[in-house]
């Protein structure tokens, strides 16, 4: 529908420039500067009469209208683009509306004030038209498209009834029979024909069937009915009786929206070759009522008795009679493709294959000159598909007819269906003579088909049928196939990684080279091979640099013998780009990426060719990714946010979107780098949410994790450990967490980093988890080690700060069953030598003999043995408690260069602890005297004021001897 | 154990008269039958504007429009009857039967009954009804087992109706293909057995040749894997012996069709045969049959198909790359073999998960989806 009334204002517009007089002066040129694209020249140009002080202010006004004109026809150019942002579109219409606001305003008495408007009446259709589409689009934010749009169309409505007012009483003091008259009343009349078909428009805003639909609907039926009236003689009548009938039938009136329909195109039909210019005019009129009356009627079908398929199908009779060349007319084509859809629900299939056919064969013939003619060859070619889906058992097809399916199918990217429908051509075909036209391309074709599906075997074995059996009819072709099953091969190894395919690949492309050496494709092998060196060295990373560099100086040296000529040629220069940044050679990479750019942009470059087309958009996506990868290694996060920016939209293609995940990866780094962590962490969730399987997200997750966690170490209240702390403390934590996740194989060190977070952040449960799993890497790791090394040490080390933590963590929460049994698988790993431990543990004296045996037997980790020590007090069980005693004595065998250290008098107190709970407990007062008599020592000696625990030590004593008081001794 | 029954409802759809689907031919409804059949040079002749007055497998009488006197033709000359007066709801319910609408083909055919019942239509219109009605709920049968029953009694009402009906082969066909999804074997046997003898009795070739191969069907449906390699040697070696002395073209064809058919099928029961002993030598014996079938078909797509296949199936245990290039080579090269390029999608993706990896777990699932999609009929879409 909107396509509709788009084109039919152009047109009409055409006829008020064909209703003035011709003007050839320069706006006239810039206006047709911009007709054709130049829009840098016809901005110049339009500046350029705007500055000439020699020109009149209404010729310098020209300039303003001209310059609203480009903005209008820019955003018109990219109103359709989908690689195109929404806001950008709208804010291009914005300032378009806003230039020739600027100039009613300026010039209200200018003589081009009505041309202006009705550019402004049509942009803002555009506008409606455009909003009316992202309402559908994007349904988050319909209201605010739809109401944008209402307030377009309502101003375009308000703009054309003021035009059209004003220009009515203007004629009011004008001479009926003056030229001046007939341009404005003519003016006038397509201003009030615009507005009454505005609200036809404005009406597709709203949901079928609701009140404001409808409501507008009848509006606009009330004023097209008045024009009617009033112009039932000229064209814009004609239109008026068409937009009738297109409101009517969205009020679901079959019978009013048949009449209507039927007089936009009863009029007389001027003579095509005497009257050339009105036949096209009033025929376009004919076509599109045509048109629109035949999807209708095939969509009502028969209804309360009445067959209005049969009544369409005999008015499209009737239309080939009075209009012969419809088939070579856009509308015409579309009220063909109508019509042979009507046939095809009538149960004519033959018919219908016919009428499709005949379309589609004219739309190729006039792919190269008419714009709409890609499209209804597509539309076309889906016909004749349903068609033979539907009745293809009962039509014996030709082969012509089949490929027209076959093609429309691999248009619509339906790869699998594609193949079968161009196995069908191939089985269709007969004889020698149609092996060439048909079998062949198909073949060819159902190759095509599989490598796009990215079925690489079953392309082989495609290309390899087409080159062993049509050699000696199409040498041509067998060497095209022999090299895409070179490409077959490659991309079945590439996928796979799988040896034996490489050989195939091998093979193939030896076969290619040697069979067909003068192929004009055997220069793009060189690509190829410096393509594969280049996966090579990424490949021998970790085998040693010198093998890295040799593969990278092989794929320099092919890629360089890449010849301008070839398709590959400036993928081939972007990947040379792509091996300095491997080697590090920034600048010239960036370099590089310039002149590839360069070459592409110069016009003297220019290409037709479809795969080079595909290619250099490859190129300019890595030059775009490895140049932004070069400002990332010479720390310029900006820089790479730049370059980057838009990257998803500009490459939006499926040759393209692979890169995607890694621009968002090099987004997430320089972001972070930048510190601007919101934004970093955004990314990396989006990451996470589009491309969870790919192994990047989790280094995203892991830079944003360290980001946090740098965030924490500077938080202005880190000492206290508050909010801000905690929160960038915790984002470190979770997305540290998540980045394990990924891994195979996490390391000791990480768990012991993230426990210790988790530890600092009081989350006890996590902590718990992440610190035992450090403590049981790292213990793995000691058994390893023979000897007592620097490693060894260092693993000890770590071991009891995990052992601390752990420790505090269970004792804080209770968990004293839970601390033993940690503790004790830490302090004797091997399960069998436990028991024995246990036994040897519970003796509070044993020989040197058994100590021996006992060292062998367990970890001696001083925090593991404190860590138990501590469980067995708090548990209170007597076996537990002589084994804690035992313990700590053990710990306490040190030589005298480590007496007196504060970890000795930690576990001194411990000791004291565990005598007097025992003796308490147990009622065994040499326990306590133990407590009493150490404490004398150590006091008479003078060492308890050194140890920072006096008090502590002074409390167990006192403690110790109370309850020897109160045991009588 | 394999079932072969997917083959038996395209050999059923395939045995519809093309001509009865005719709907532009001039509608005489009194004498607008139409007989074609083979003379004695086995060349294919036409008799129009005559009235069927009987059908059977042993003669068709008629009468010219005209004519005073009944003619006969040899029943095994017929190649095909037209019914001028096939009522409208009749051909609805052939054309849904073509388009695999069965329930709609179904609801059509009881229909077409009504009108005999009502007196509004000739009697040959129950035998043909019911026949396609049971083809119909046999297709339905294969996802929904519960029609099968239906689907019996329908080929039963045609049987009854005339029991030498010139469409004997399809119904009793059909009566067997049930007979094997319900593991009646005898029930199947007997049905086949019918077949072979009448086509004895009457000289059709093609209906010896088809109660031959079903014999052969039942064998391999019931495990005895041994006896169906036989059965099938027994078939080739019919139809080689009947292509000799049959005339018409289009026998001709059929029986060279039947040979090839039953020559892979013979390779296939060795396949599983080996596979139900899993002794080397009996697989040895399997790949020796398959290599030495090129020189001896050397055009027949369906052959290659099934040796790349066959081969193939043989390297699965063993080495999986190798058979997943057979299987491949089989369902790109071979892509006329319909049923040869299902069975190579379904090996396929065996080769494929045996493999493993992401991309050749997903290429394994794209495999079992194109089956079911593009072979939605065949056994290996159904598991």
């Amino acid at each position: 529908m909107k396509r509709t009334i788009a084109v039919g204002f152009v047109f009409l517009l055409a006829l008020a420039a064909a209703a003035s007089a011709a003007r050839k002066d320069d706006f006239e040129f810039a206006q047709g500067l911009v007709e054709f694209k130049y829009y840098d020249l016809a901005q110049e140009q339009f500046e350029a009469i705007i500055r000439d002080t020699s020109r009149s202010n209404e010729d310098r006004a020209n300039g303003e209208l001209g310059l609203a004109l480009l903005k209008k026809a820019k955003v018109l150019d990219i109103r359709n683009d989908p690689k195109q942002n929404p806001d950008d579109i709208l804010k291009g219409f914005e300032d378009a509306e806003a230039g020739f606001t600027q100039f009613l305003s300026s010039y209200p008495t200018h003589p081009r004030q009505t041309d202006a408007k009705f550019e402004i009446g049509i942009m803002l259709q555009s506008k409606g038209s455009f909003l009316s589409d992202q309402k559908e689009k994007d349904p988050g934010r319909a209201e605010e498209f739809r109401k944008k749009a209402e307030d377009a169309y309502d101003s375009a409505t308000d703009l054309f009834k003021g035009a059209a007012d004003s220009m009515e009483k203007k004629l009011e003091d004008l001479d009926p029979e003056s030229d001046r008259f007939r341009d404005l009343d003519w003016d006038a009349r397509r201003a009030r024909f615009f507005e009454a078909a505005t609200h036809y428009n404005k009406g597709q805003l709203y949901t079928p069937g609701g009140a404001e639909r409808q409501g507008t609907m009848e509006r606009a039926i009330e004023k097209l009915t008045k024009f009617v009236w009033e112009n039932e003689e000229n064209i814009l009548g004609g239109y008026a009786y068409f937009y009738l009938g297109l409101a009517c039938q969205d009020l679901e009136q079959p019978d009013e929206a048949m009449e209507w329909f039927s007089t936009a195109f009863g009029y007389p039909v001027p003579d095509p070759k005497t009257d050339t210019g009105n036949y096209l005019k009033w025929s376009d009129l004919y076509l599109q009522a045509y048109w629109k009356l035949f999807e209708y009627c095939d969509q009502l079908g028969v209804k309360d008795g009445r067959d209005f398929r049969d009544e369409a199908a005999k008015k499209a009779v009737e239309m080939l009679q009075r209009l012969p060349d419809v088939l070579s007319r856009n509308y015409g084509h579309r009220a063909l493709l109508a019509y042979a859809r009507i046939l095809k629900n009538m149960g004519d299939a033959k018919g219908a294959l016919e009428r499709a056919t005949e379309i589609s064969t004219k739309a190729e013939s006039l792919m190269s000159t008419e714009t709409w003619a890609p499209g209804t060859n597509y539309l076309a070619n889906a016909l004749i598909n349903e068609i033979i889906s539907e009745h293809g058992g009962s039509l014996s097809l030709p082969p012509d007819v089949l490929m027209k399916a076959a093609l429309g199918r691999k248009t619509s990217r339906e790869w699998n269906d594609a193949v079968r429908s161009f196995q069908q051509v191939i089985a269709a075909a007969e004889g020698d003579a149609q092996l060439k036209q048909f079998t062949i391309p198909s073949w060819m074709q159902i190759g095509d088909c599989y490598l796009r599906a990215e079925k690489y075997l079953e392309a082989y074995y495609a290309f390899d049928h087409i080159e062993a059996t049509f050699r000696k009819i199409d040498e041509a072709e067998a060497g095209n196939a022999a090299y895409y099953r070179y490409r077959a091969a490659t991309g079945q190894f590439a996928v796979t990684q799988d040896p034996w395919f490489e050989e195939l690949k091998k093979k193939a492309r030896s076969r290619f080279a040697e069979q067909y050496p003068k192929h004009p494709k055997s220069i793009d092998l060189q690509y190829f091979e410096g393509a594969d060196y280049i996966d090579d060295a990424d490949t021998a990373r970790g085998s040693g640099a010198e093998k890295v560099a040799e593969f990278y100086k092989l794929a320099m040296e092919r890629l360089a013998g890449v010849q301008k000529t070839s398709i590959l040629h400036e993928k081939a220069l972007a990947r040379i780009g792509e091996v300095l940044f491997k080697t590090e050679d920034y600048r010239k990479a960036l370099s590089t990426f310039d002149s590839v750019r360069k070459f592409i942009d110069n016009p003297e470059n220019v290409t037709t060719d479809p795969e080079r087309k595909a290619n250099r958009q490859q190129s300019l996506a890595i030059c775009t990714y490895y140049s932004a990868m070069c400002h990332s290694r010479m720390k310029e996060p900006s820089k790479v946010l730049d370059i980057l920016k838009g990257f998803e939209k500009t490459y939006a293609d499926e040759n393209t979107r692979s890169w995607f995940p890694l621009v968002a990866l090099a987004r997430v780094l320089a972001l972070v780098e930048l510190k601007k962590l919101e934004e970093g962490e955004q990314e990396a969730l989006r990451m996470r949410s589009e491309y969870a399987e790919w192994s990047g997200t989790a280094s995203a997750l892991y830079a944003v994790g360290n980001a946090f966690r740098r965030a924490a170490d500077e938080a202005p209240d880190k000492a206290d450990r508050g909010p801000i702390w905690q929160a960038a403390l915790k984002k470190a934590a979770d997305y540290m967490a998540e980045y394990m996740k990924s891994k195979e194989r996490v390391t000791a060190e990480e768990w012991e980093t993230i426990g210790g977070w988790y530890y600092l952040l009081k989350e006890w449960a996590l902590a718990e988890l992440a610190l035992t799993k450090a403590l049981e890497i790292y213990n793995q790791r000691l058994d390893a080690i023979a000897g007592e090394t620097p490693e060894k040490k260092e693993i000890v080390k770590k071991e009891d700060g995990i052992s601390v933590m752990l420790s505090e963590i269970y004792i804080s929460q209770g968990k004293f069953a839970d601390a033993k049994n940690v503790f004790e698988r830490l302090l004797i790993p091997d399960a069998g030598a436990r028991a024995r431990v246990m036994e040897i543990l519970k003796m509070s004296e044993f020989p040197q003999a058994v100590l021996e045996e006992l060292m062998k037997k367990i970890r001696a980790v001083p925090s593991i043995m404190y860590g138990l020590a501590q469980a067995y007090l708090k548990l209170m069980q007597q076996e537990d408690m002589v084994r804690g005693m035992t313990l700590i004595k053990i710990l306490l065998k040190v030589d005298r260069s480590r007496m007196y250290t504060a970890d000795w008098w930690k576990w001194q107190l411990l000791l004291h602890e565990i005598w007097l709970n025992y003796g308490m407990a147990f009622r065994d007062p040499q326990a306590l005297k133990n407590v009493v008599e150490q404490y004398k020592s150590f006091s008479s000696l003078g060492v308890l004021k050194n140890s920072g625990l006096e008090k502590e030590f002074a409390a167990v004593n006192e403690k110790a001897q109370t309850e020897l008081r109160n045991l009588g001794r | 154990m394999k079932t072969l029954q997917s083959i038996a409802i395209v050999l059923l759809l395939a045995a519809v008269p093309a001509s009865v689907l005719a709907q532009d031919e001039t509608i005489d409804r009194e004498y607008g039958d139409v007989l074609r059949f083979f003379d004695d040079d086995g060349k294919p002749q036409k008799m129009e504007r005559i009235r069927v007055d009987e059908a059977t497998y042993d003669k068709v009488k008629y009468t010219l429009r005209g004519g005073k006197t009944a003619q006969e033709k040899e029943g095994a000359r017929v190649d095909d009857l037209i019914y001028g007066d096939a009522p409208k709801v009749f051909l609805d319910g052939l054309r849904n039967l073509r388009n695999e609408q069965w329930a709609a083909a179904i609801s059509d055919f009881d229909g077409a009954k009504n009108a005999v019942d009502a007196g509004r239509a000739r009697p040959w219109l129950l035998e043909a009804a019911a026949l396609r009605k049971g083809q119909a709920l046999l297709a339905l049968g294969q996802q929904e087992t519960s029609r099968l029953a239906e689907a019996l009694s329908a080929f039963e009402e045609a049987l009854k109706a005339n029991p030498k009906s010139l469409w004997f082969k399809e119904i009793r066909g059909g009566i067997a293909d049930v007979c094997i999804l319900q593991k009646n074997w005898d029930g199947a046997r007997t049905a086949a057995e019918a077949i072979q003898k009448t086509g004895e009795t009457i000289k059709n070739p093609l209906w010896q040749v088809r109660g031959a191969r079903l014999l052969a069907t039942i064998l391999m449906a019931e495990g005895k894997n041994a006896e169906a390699v036989t059965a099938f040697d027994n078939v080739v070696a019919l139809a080689q012996r009947e292509l000799r002395f049959a005339k018409p073209a289009k026998w001709q064809k059929e029986l060279r069709a039947a040979e090839i058919d039953a020559v892979v099928e013979q390779g296939w029961a060795r396949v599983a045969w080996a596979e139900s002993s899993g002794a080397k030598q009996d697989w040895d014996r399997a790949k020796d049959y398959f290599s030495g079938l090129p020189a001896k078909y050397p055009q027949e797509d369906q052959v290659k198909a099934a040796v790349l296949n066959g081969l193939g199936r043989c390297l699965l245990d063993d080495k999986p790359r190798d058979a997943l290039l057979s299987f491949t080579e089989a369902e790109v090269t071979c892509f006329s073999a319909r049923r040869e390029v299902a069975r190579a999608l379904w090996l396929k993706s065996l080769a494929l998960a045996k493999l493993g990896g992401d991309w050749n777990k997903r290429l394994a699932e794209q495999a079992k989806k194109e089956l079911r999609q593009y072979y939605p009929e065949t056994e290996w879409a159904r598991k």
